[in-house]
């Protein structure tokens, strides 16, 4: 069975009933870039991120019955789960290791400001993430590499105008998916 | 379609967020491995949904795709509702679907693409049709759009001047995206 196709809902419920290992490859693989980054936004530790990174996705495994349709979409909570076990990570690293970036000695809530950060690159990384490779490339390359859309068309062996019909194809998509996806706490 | 301002935000947030950092190799093993070790929490999940629920990705979808081809009629119609044809091409469809685009003289960077499909189902849920059309070797998807119940649908687009076309053909795409290349084919120039 071809679940690409399936919504996060939809694979959250296969792992759930079914501790289908398939519906949790597909969901890792739409969201490791965003979860990853998630992690290294509110840790900024490479190599604890790894370690978090890692305990949020066995958290999706362990606990996707206690996702709810009702509550909102599954980009949301799967958001809730990065940041929670970022949190839960900063909220246990000794005094003592903290770092210059980490300096406040705060175990209480994570600064506001760190996580409206976070949840907005996670929608945006989502989205990017969620559109068809040939609108993705040109995406990134442009807008995250730096790269004009003549030199887009050049990298991608592409006629100009099909670069920029994907490019606005694609702001398009991701326009309309970001303002979807409200990411609840 | 969104509109130019809105377009403008979206490139905005892509700037400012910048791109994610790409997650260690060893992490797809290591979270899979993790995952398989753990036994799930309480598992309550209702088989159905309050109807509303069942209905807001497909309405969700509806409003998006509509939008698209409001977008699309906004960008090519002209006062009188047509165009000024200079070649029309017929597609086919296995199911006995058929469609004619009507490709107008170029005015300045772009023509006028008009899209007329006739006895084409309306797309399943979570689905929507796809306009593309063949300049050599790229591809380029012109118009999203859905039929009616009276399986019927009309958009008109616009299509750079320095693009030509070799074939067109109408897809059926998913609304989450998927693999290039594996979207079932409805209409073809060339069937």
């Amino acid at each position: 069975m071809d679940l690409s196709s399936r919504s996060n809902e939809d694979l959250l419920e296969l792992v759930a009933r079914h501790r289908d290992g398939e519906a949790f490859e597909v969901l890792y693989r739409r969201y490791s870039r965003a979860v990853y980054g998630v992690v290294r936004r509110m840790l900024g530790d490479h190599a604890r991120a790894e370690d978090v990174a890692q305990e949020a996705f066995t958290s999706v495994w362990r606990a996707a019955a206690g996702y709810r349709r009702e509550r909102g979409p599954a980009t949301g909570w799967l958001f809730a789960i990065a940041r929670n076990a970022a949190a839960d990570a900063l909220r246990a690293k000794p005094v003592a290791e903290l770092g210059e970036a980490h300096d406040p000695v705060d175990t209480g809530p994570l600064p506001e400001e760190a996580a409206e950060s976070a949840e907005r690159a996670f929608r945006v990384h989502v989205a990017v993430d969620s559109l068809p490779e040939r609108e993705r490339e040109v995406i990134e390359l442009a807008y995250w590499e730096g790269l004009s859309q003549s030199e887009v068309a050049e990298r991608l062996s592409l006629p100009l105008g099909t670069v920029k019909t994907r490019t606005r194809s694609a702001l398009a998509k991701l326009g309309e998916r970001m303002s979807d996806e409200r990411v609840a706490g | 379609m969104m509109d130019e301002p809105d377009l403008q935000g979206v490139e905005r947030e892509l700037r400012a967020v910048g791109a994610p950092p790409t997650p260690p190799p060893a992490l797809a093993t290591a979270a899979r491995a993790a995952a398989l070790r753990e036994t799930p929490e309480v598992v309550d999940i209702r088989r159905r949904q309050p109807l509303f629920h069942r209905l807001r990705r497909p309405v969700l979808a509806a409003a998006v795709i509509a939008a698209c081809v409001i977008g699309a009629l906004v960008i090519g119609v002209n006062g009188r509702g047509g165009i000024d044809t200079i070649r029309t091409v017929s597609m086919t469809g296995p199911s006995g679907a058929q469609g004619t685009i009507k490709f107008a003289s170029a005015q300045g960077p772009s023509r006028q693409v008009a899209l007329r499909v006739n006895d084409l189902p309306p797309a399943p849920a979570g689905r929507y049709y796809e306009l593309w059309m063949a300049d050599g070797s790229a591809q380029i998807a012109l118009v999203a759009f859905n039929t009616g119940n009276n399986e019927r649908a009309q958009a008109t687009t616009a299509l750079p001047s320095d693009v030509g076309w070799d074939r067109c053909w109408v897809t059926e795409e998913s609304w989450g995206g998927g693999e290039p290349g594996t979207a079932p084919t409805v209409l073809d120039s060339q069937a």
